[in-house]
This record gives C-alpha cells, structure tokens and sequence, in this order.
C-alpha cells in the first residue's frame, strides 16, 4: 500500500495536513476525494447548520428552545470526517457533530429533540448507525472501540469512528480505549474536535502535550493534525483512516484543530473568559468562507444562490423546530426499555403511576 | 451426576455457552493464559483462543469496550478481577451499561455480564473483600445476581450471559471451593428474579444470600427449634418479593443475614417490603442480623465485621422472643 | 491430611514408585524425605510437608501414580494451606462437603390470623387467643375492637337479657317513677296461709303468699281504678279486665307472666296458673302471649333478702306492688312491743297518671287487707 497521505503528516513536528486554504484554493500536493457534487452537498449541510445556530439563541431566549449546542466554526470537521464513512459504518457522537449527523442523513427536527429534552432523540440515531449522543464526556470512546472491535472478531469490513473534544482527552477513558485499541488493533477511527475550548478552560490548560494527535505514539499507532476547517483534508484523512482499519492495519488519531466560534452552549456567555480578538482571528478561517470562495471559483455556486439557500434555511429551520415542538412526549415511555421484559416490582410501580395520572 | 465446587460449575457454564453460542467472548486481566486468578476461566483461551482476551489493567476500559461488543450484537462476559475495583468502572456501568436501552428507547441494547469475585471471609487485604450489591441493586436498568451454591452457580450465569440487559454477576469468593454439589452435565438455567427455599418451616423466615447461606444452614441444621423456612435469594435485582412475603404471611416473623454494611442495604429494602405487604402478618419487627456501618476491616480484625454462629443464633432467639 | 503427588512441573504427568522410605506409624519432620519417585526426567525425593506420624502409604512400591493422586496419609496438628489449587490473594479454602439443596417448587400457603402489631400486643395482653376472633378489619384483619369485644369478662347483650333491657329503659325514661313503701303486719296472713295451704295440697296445689297479696291488690284496684290504667297519648285508659303480672326470677333473667282475669279466680285457680306459669317461663316455653297484657303487676323478692326495693314499672301499667321478705321484727301494738311478722311494701306508681296521695290511699287498702287477711275475696 503506498504511503499514506495521513502519514506523511508528522505531529511531532507541528505538520498539519492541509488541501483548501483560506482562499479558497486548494494547494494541489493531494487530490480531495470530494466530488463536487459531493462537495455542494456538504457545503448546504453546513450552511443549514451555521442558519440553525445564529436562530438558536434568538429562539431559546424565546423559550422555544430548552438548550442548543453550537457548531458555528467546526461544521467541516464532523461533516468531513462522517462523509468518508460507509452507511453500515458506526459513528460514536460526544455531542457536537450535529453537521455531521445531518450529513449522515438525519433530519433537523430529529437532531434537536434530545437538546430539546426528549430521548426520542436519541431513539432514532442508531437507525443511522449511530450511538446516542453521549454527555458523560470521553466515555464514548470506549465504545466505539468495543464496537470495532466486534467488528473485527466478525470479520466484518466496518469501522467505528468515535468524537470527542479537547477536554474529552483528558478523562482516564480515552486513555483506556485509546490503549484497549493499541493493544487489539481495532479498526477505529479516533476524531478530536480540538475546538481551542472545554466550555471557560482553554486548550493550554487541558494537556502540556504540544498537539492532540501525537498522543497516538504513546499507544503505538499513528494521530494527525488536520486543518479541522477544511473539509478536503477532513475528508481525505478520515477516508484513509476508516480504509486502513478496514484492511486490518488499526486505529488512528485525527486531530481536527478547529474553533468554536460560539459559546459551550446557550447557557455560556464566553466573553466572561475570552477575547473578543481571539474570535475574531478564526474569522477569516472559517470553514464555510474558503468552502464558499472554492465553490464560486468552480461556477457551482453564486452569491445569488446563497441568498435564496440562506432562505431556504431559514424556512427549514423554522420548520424543523415546529415539528420538534409539536412532538409528543411519550409520559408512559419512562417506565418502559429498562429491560426486554418489565420486571415485577416496576409493573407495579407502572400500574401506581396510571392511577395517580387519572 | 457429577459433583463440582463453584468454581468447576462456573467455568462449565462458560465453556458450554461459549461452545453453544459463538458470539459470546470473555474478557478481563489475566482471564486468558492464567485462567483467571481463582481459575473459573480456566481452559477457556486454550478451547476459544480468538474468543479470550487478557486486557490492559484498566476496569472502564474493560467495562465500556464490552458495552461497545454487547451493543454491536455479541455477549461479552467481563471479569473484574475483585468486587472492590469495579469502581472506576461504575462510570460505564451507571451512565451507560444501565441506560443505553432506555435512553434509546429500545434501539440499542448491551446484553453484556459483569463477573466479579465479592464478599469476604477470605482474610484478603483492602478492597479484596467487598459487599456491593446495594450499588447496582439501586440502580435502574441493571440486574444483580449472587449465587451461593455450585448449581446456581451453574444455572444462573448461563441465564446471565443469554440475558438481553446487563448482569452483574458476583461471585462469593469464600464459597468458590469450599462446598461441592450436584451439577447436571448439560446445560440448564436458573431463572434469574427467583430465590430458593433451601428449607420450609413454619415459625420464622430468614433471608440470605451469598457468603453466608453456607453458615447459615449449617446452624440451621444443629437445631430443631424453631421451624426456620431458609430462602436464599439467588438474585438480588429484580428481587423475589413474592416469596420472601408468602413465607412471612406464613411464619409471622423474620431475620435477613446480611455481609454488607447494614444501612441503606439490600436488607433495608426487603425489610420495607415487608412492612409494605405483609405487617398484618407480623409478629416482630423484621430483624436485621447485617454489617457494622464501617470500612471492611484488614484481615486481623475481618472476623469482629463477619457472622459466626452465636450471633446467628442471638438473632434468631431475638426474633422469636420478641 | 492426604499428601497428593504435586506437579514436579515441565510438564510431568506420572511417574513410578521406586522405594518408601517410613512406614506406617513413623514419625517424621517437616520436609524428611518420605518416598523416591521416578519420573521420565529424573529420580525425585518426595519430603513431607509438615512434621507428624504416617498413617498410611496408598500405593506399593513399582506403582504408577499420576500427578494429584494421594500418595500417603499423615496425621499432623499443623495448620496446612492447601496448595493444590492456586490463588492469589487471600485464603480460599478448599473443601470437601458436599451440598444437598432442594430445588422443587413448594406449594404456598399463608396461614395464621392477619392483625397488626398493636392488636397482637393487645391480645397477648388480654390473653385472647387472635384465630378464635371473627376479624372485621378493612384488609381482613383482627382489629383491636375485635380483641377487647372478646374478652373474658365481658358478655354481650343477646337474647332475653337484651330484650329485658329495652323493656326497663323504656320504662324508665318514659314512666315519672315515685316509689311509695310502706310496712304490713302478716302474722295473721302466715297463719291463714298456713291453714289454707294443707288443705290445697291435698288438691295437689301449691298456695304461698302471692296468690293473697294478688287478691288483696285486685280489691284495692277496684276501689280505685286509676291504679289499674295506662297512659296512651293524651288519655288515661282505666282497664276493666284484672291481668296481674307476676315477676318470676328465671335462669335466663326475669320474667313476668300474667295471670289473666285473676279477679274472677279463686285463690286456688291463681295459685295454679302461678305454678303453671312460673314453670313454663323457667322451662322458656312461655309464650310472649302469656306475658302480655298486664293491667298491674306484682313483684316479690322475699325468698332472696332486701327490705326497700324500687321495682321498675312494668310499662305500660300505671304501678307495680313490690314485696318484701316477710320477717320478724319488734312492733308496737297497742302501747307494747311484740314479736310480729312484717312484710315492707313498695309501690312504685306512674306520676303522671294518679298522685302520691291515691298511691298512699290504694296501698293502705291493701295493707288493711293483708292485716285482715280472712276479709280477702277467696
């Protein structure tokens, strides 16, 4: 197999792997295995989700929404990396990859369901073959690990690629299935969403190392710093890493170095702990800025189809939160799947809690 | 039939069900080559060496890549190695292994068995000795079960491992070789939510389970009086509350020996029960022969914490004269 | 203790019995040499594990043995720990008794009274024993109520006496009770009784008092008829037949048959029907017929003691004539004290019908006639 484009990015030496600058260019030292097609598609997910967040907090002021999680800023690392994986593949959430989970195929209106408040939310993504999203942070990872892991005692040719941030390296569980899939060589795809931040606790202040993804050497495979604003290079990495593990060759680490360009949530106000100035130098970085500029280069794209998407965003975002709105809470669902068969005592405890509704 | 200790009826139910079902896999420290450090895995990497794996020292790690196995569809049996270190694993257990069904609304599941050597009497040093089913027993979404004897042993942990919801599965380190018993050769279940009446009686109900029914039953047998209806749980969670009951409706009285601390217990929950169901029946409080409130003690002083015969016998006379 | 073949290790299965080397009653040290073994690598000396006697040597010399067969028995008073199966941490002993559990399914059954712990406590107190109590509780329990209703020095009000109670508390808060009590002199009354009476035994009648004092009232009442009357509304109802009541002491309470028309019987025909009825309200054959109907009634406790009494009005009769136990007693007759038989008599009367003054007269009338006993109607 000739060399790996992912390997040829050496972390210890601050390599970062890069194909679409700022401009909108792509440097030409790798092909994207984007089509352009492909590349429009991804560019409107992204679009829809950046609409989402700037409605959001209007919204949630106005009580229609409980809470929301941004992504303005990181839209092409979930998007990127998701799209290089089969439909049968796993992807293992922490709980910002909303851009990728519509990419995946989800709906909007199901995406904001569990931020709503409702495991419906959670209900429905396996249907997409992914895990529900995850709060305990870094605990997912095991998971995914155990997943590739069955996958592989199955012979079967899948992979599991599993998210987490900055702050998520940090807890003892991606250590453990960072080394479980070291020692097993399961075939995982290990993606940090380095957005600079753990909600007030900057990036200097999670771990002395100088990147994320040199962390891989300690437990004997390869990690790659990747412009996490590029979804070229989000793409091709995750596309190589999902086929190493799937010819058997093991995990790897792709550290996808992004911003947050919004707050940890809508709870958090991050001007108590950043500077306006440190924003604003992500700006001209922004994933849908150099996306925008390549797509117009290439005629795919015009300032007076953004008008009308943007538009259209705005419509499907409106819908998208009418229909969360109008779903049902299902009241007698809490006391059901604790187990295949309701046990005794919870019948009983079921059967107390009809009378007293009535 | 064949006569075997809990330790043989353990590694016979795993060597069967992994013959039987090969998605079924074990994993944990030194569960592989060494066999397990009391020997239940014995023999099993050698029959199913792609199915045995010696992990890293790391409990959430064990715990949580097997949620990841039991969601992907197959069975892993994990091992902790002592009942006192499941703890940084409780993460993965709580958080996920409890609610991933729930919280997906069926869409997923972790069909998955946590084994673990529990209880002490083994005069083994810190955290080797532990009671910690009231953890999971309180705890949604997780079955606890504790079998005492070498056919339950047996017929449970093959209920356990084709049980589709997480089971943790404590094993009494004091009993694993000290009784034998008759063990079918085939393989059978015990169901898991159903204790056993080890001996019927009419004047007093004790519970137990674990550790003690050895001790239990061998003071049971010196004396005739009173008529003492012996149960053993078998299972902690789901509890069978419909037996313990119809025995108490029955004797009128009854005495829960516990290992485990006694406040906020397994004993306090089965106590409540049969206030709940069963006080027009009563003719003493529920009396609670459990664990002082404090720290398993190091070997030199574990037998101050444990039972022995004349507190067992001080509680039952208490029960009966009250 | 059993000493088993242990594992020389690499991998060795069996080996040979080449020579012991103590015998059965030897005494040995702790690691003395006991046998030689030949295994496919090399001549081995087995030494003893603890110090003690020989009790037995299980195989011959030039036998095979494989790795885990006892090979001797010793007798020691050394704590050993089993080595034979591996463990890492603690002391997981091995043992050898085998458990016998059964494992079919019992029939269930609860038994015993349901009563909570509070009405348990109060029947062990009280001595009541909970199965024998009917439970009226709202989850079918004995109740505490059910416990203090049965015990042992309470009777519940059934039956006669039940219905003897209603009675008397009708009367009582219905009837303006004045209770008039007077002396009468029955000496002369014993003697003619005395006379009367053998002569009525030859008829096979027994005559005691009663049937006189009967006669005497009846005289009285018809000289004043408002003592043989009943209130009813608003009208006093003056009787024109003679029912006297008689109150006749029962085991099952008292009782007070009719004498029907005694005014038109003979002293004899009174002394019979008493007999008659008296023996059918103690056999409880007396039909509530026999005791219906009164218009005045009599009532004698004589037999048992007492002096005053305050007989309760048998409603709706407007008074009720009480007799005392005639007794002897000191007597001023004509300015000297003389030894006479007396009897005290109480009446008890209905205020609201007739006044103190027509009580005092119709008692005097029946005084005077007891005092004068041959002027009695026969």
């Amino acid at each position: 197999m000739p060399r790996l484009v992912i390997e040829q990015y050496d972390p210890l030496k601050g390599q970062m792997l890069q194909l679409l600058d700022e401009k909108g260019s792509l440097s030409g030292k790798h092909q994207p295995m984007l089509s352009d097609e492909e590349a429009l598609r991804l560019y409107k997910v992204m679009r829809l989700c950046r609409v989402m967040d700037q409605k959001a907090l209007a919204m949630q002021r106005q009580g229609r929404m409980v809470t929301y999680v941004p992504t303005a800023g990181q839209e092409a690392a979930s998007v990127g990396a998701i799209a290089a994986l089969r439909k049968e593949d796993w992807v293992v959430p922490a709980f910002r990859e909303t851009p990728g989970q519509i990419a995946r195929g989800m709906k909007l209106s199901e995406v904001l369901l569990w931020q709503r408040g409702n495991e419906q939310g959670f209900s429905v993504m396996p249907s997409y073959r992914m895990m529900p999203v995850a709060v305990p942070v870094g605990s997912q990872t095991l998971h995914a690990v155990g997943i590739s892991w069955a996958m592989k005692l199955r012979k079967e040719p899948l992979v599991a690629m599993t998210f987490f941030g900055d702050g998520g390296t940090s807890e003892g569980d991606f250590h453990e299935a960072m080394n479980f899939a070291g020692v097993f060589q399961t075939p995982t795809v290990f993606v940090c969403q380095n957005n600079q931040w753990a909600i007030s606790v900057p990036r200097s202040l999670q771990s002395a190392s100088k990147t994320i993804a040199q962390k891989a050497l300690a437990y004997g495979f390869s990690g790659v710093l990747v412009d996490g604003n590029d979804l070229f290079a989000m793409h091709l990495a995750a596309k190589e890493a999902a086929e190493k593990a799937r010819s058997g060759l093991g995990p790897t680490l792709i550290e996808a170095f992004t911003y947050r360009l919004g707050a940890h949530t809508t709870a958090d106000d991050p001007r108590k702990y950043r500077k306006e100035d440190d924003v604003k130098a992500w700006i001209p970085r922004d994933p849908l800025v150099r996306l925008k500029l390549y797509l117009e280069k290439r005629r795919l794209w015009s300032e007076e189809q953004e008008r009308s998407h943007h538009e259209e965003c705005d419509a499907k975002v409106e819908e998208a939160v009418s229909e969360m709105e109008r779903t049902v809470y299902e009241e007698d669902a809490i006391f059901m799947h604790h187990f295949a068969e309701m046990p005794p005592h919870l019948q009983e405890q079921y059967e107390e809690f009809r009378r007293e509704a009535r | 039939m064949a006569v075997l200790n809990m330790v043989q009826a353990l590694n016979q139910a795993l060597e069967q069900e992994m013959a039987r079902d090969s998605d079924v896999v074990v994993l944990g420290e030194d569960v592989g080559v060494d066999g397990g450090v009391f020997r239940v895995t014995d023999g099993l990497h050698a029959k199913f060496p792609n199915r045995v794996f010696d992990t890293p020292l790391a409990e959430s790690g064990i715990v949580g890549t097997a949620i990841g196995m039991a969601v992907h569809g197959m069975r892993p049996v994990a091992e902790i190695q002592f009942s006192g270190f499941v703890f940084p694993a409780m993460n993965q257990l709580v958080c996920h292994a409890a609610r991933l069904r729930n919280r997906s609304r069926g869409a997923v599941h972790c069909p998955m068995v946590v084994r673990m050597p529990s209880q002490g009497g083994v005069r083994a040093l810190e955290h080797h000795s532990e009671s910690v089913e009231a953890y999971f027993a309180h705890t949604p979404g997780l079955k606890v079960v504790m079998p005492a004897t070498p056919y339950d042993a047996k017929g449970l942990l093959t209920s356990a491992i084709r049980d589709p919801d997480p089971v943790i599965f404590m094993e009494p380190t004091k009993l694993y070789r000290s009784v034998k018993e008759e063990v079918p050769e085939e393989q059978f279940t015990v169901p898991i939510g159903k204790a056993n009446i080890i001996q019927e009686g009419d004047d007093l109900t004790v519970v137990t389970w674990g550790s003690y029914l050895k001790e239990v039953m061998d003071v049971l047998t010196k004396a005739e009086k009173p008529s003492v209806e012996l149960i053993d749980l078998r299972s902690i969670s789901p509890l069978d509350t419909e037996t313990i009951i119809s025995s108490v409706k029955k004797t009128g009285r009854c005495l829960i020996v516990q290992e485990a601390p006694r406040s906020f217990s397994v004993s306090s929950e089965i106590s409540a029960r049969i206030t709940e169901r069963a006080f027009l029946s009563l003719k003493a409080p529920v009396q609670r022969l459990a664990g002082y409130d404090l720290i398993m003690p190091m070997p030199q002083g574990e037998h101050l914490y444990l039972v022995n015969e004349r507190r067992i016998r001080t509680a039952i006379e208490q029960v009966m004269t009250y | 203790m059993d000493f088993t073949f242990p594992d020389l290790g690499e991998g060795l299965t069996e080996g040979e019995i080449v020579r012991w080397l103590v015998k059965p009653g030897d005494s040995v040290g702790k690691d003395q040499p006991v046998l030689e073994v030949e295994t496919d690598k090399a001549l081995a000396e087995i030494p003893s594990p603890v110090a003690g006697k020989i009790i037995a040597l299980l195989h011959k010399e030039g036998a095979r043995v494989k790795v885990g067969e006892v090979l001797f028995s010793i007798e020691t008073t050394e704590a050993v720990l089993q080595k034979s199966e591996p463990t890492v941490i603690g002391r997981v002993e091995a043992g050898s008794e085998v458990l016998h559990i059964p494992r079919e399914e019992k029939a269930r059954e609860p038994s015993g009274p349901l009563a909570t712990p509070a009405a348990r406590q109060l029947a062990k107190e009280l001595g009541v024993d909970l199965s024998s109590l009917a439970p009226t509780g709202k989850h079918g329990e004995v109740t505490e109520e059910d416990v203090r209703g049965s015990s042992a020095d309470r009777i519940p009000l059934r039956g006669t006496r039940r219905r003897i109670a209603e009675h008397l508390s009708l009367a009582a808060s219905t009837v303006a009770a004045v209770t008039h009590c007077d002396r009468a002199d029955v000496t002369s009354l014993m003697a003619l009784r005395r006379r009367d009476a053998a002569a009525a035994e030859k008829l096979g009648v027994r005559l005691t008092f009663l049937p006189y004092v009967i006669k005497a009232c009846i005289a009285a009442l018809q000289t004043h008829p408002v003592v043989n009357s009943s209130l009813q509304e608003e009208e006093i109802v003056l009787k024109k037949a003679y029912h006297i009541g008689c109150a006749v002491d029962t085991e099952s309470g008292l009782r007070v048959p009719v004498v029907k028309d005694a005014d038109r019987k003979s002293l004899l025909d009174i002394a019979r029907d008493l007999a008659t009825l008296s023996e059918r309200a103690r056999s409880r054959t007396i039909t509530a017929e026999e005791m219906r109907g009164s218009t005045f009634t009599v009532t004698n406790i004589g037999t048992v003691g007492g002096m005053f009494f305050t007989p309760i009005i048998n409603y709706p009769d407007a008074a009720i004539l009480g007799v005392g136990k005639f007794r002897e007693e000191p007597v001023v007759v004509q300015g000297k004290v003389e030894i006479r038989s007396v009897a005290y008599l109480c009446l008890t009367f209905d205020h609201r019908i007739f006044d103190g003054v027509e009580a005092a007269r119709f008692l005097n009338d029946v005084i005077a006639l007891l005092e004068h006993p041959e002027r009695i109607p026969r």
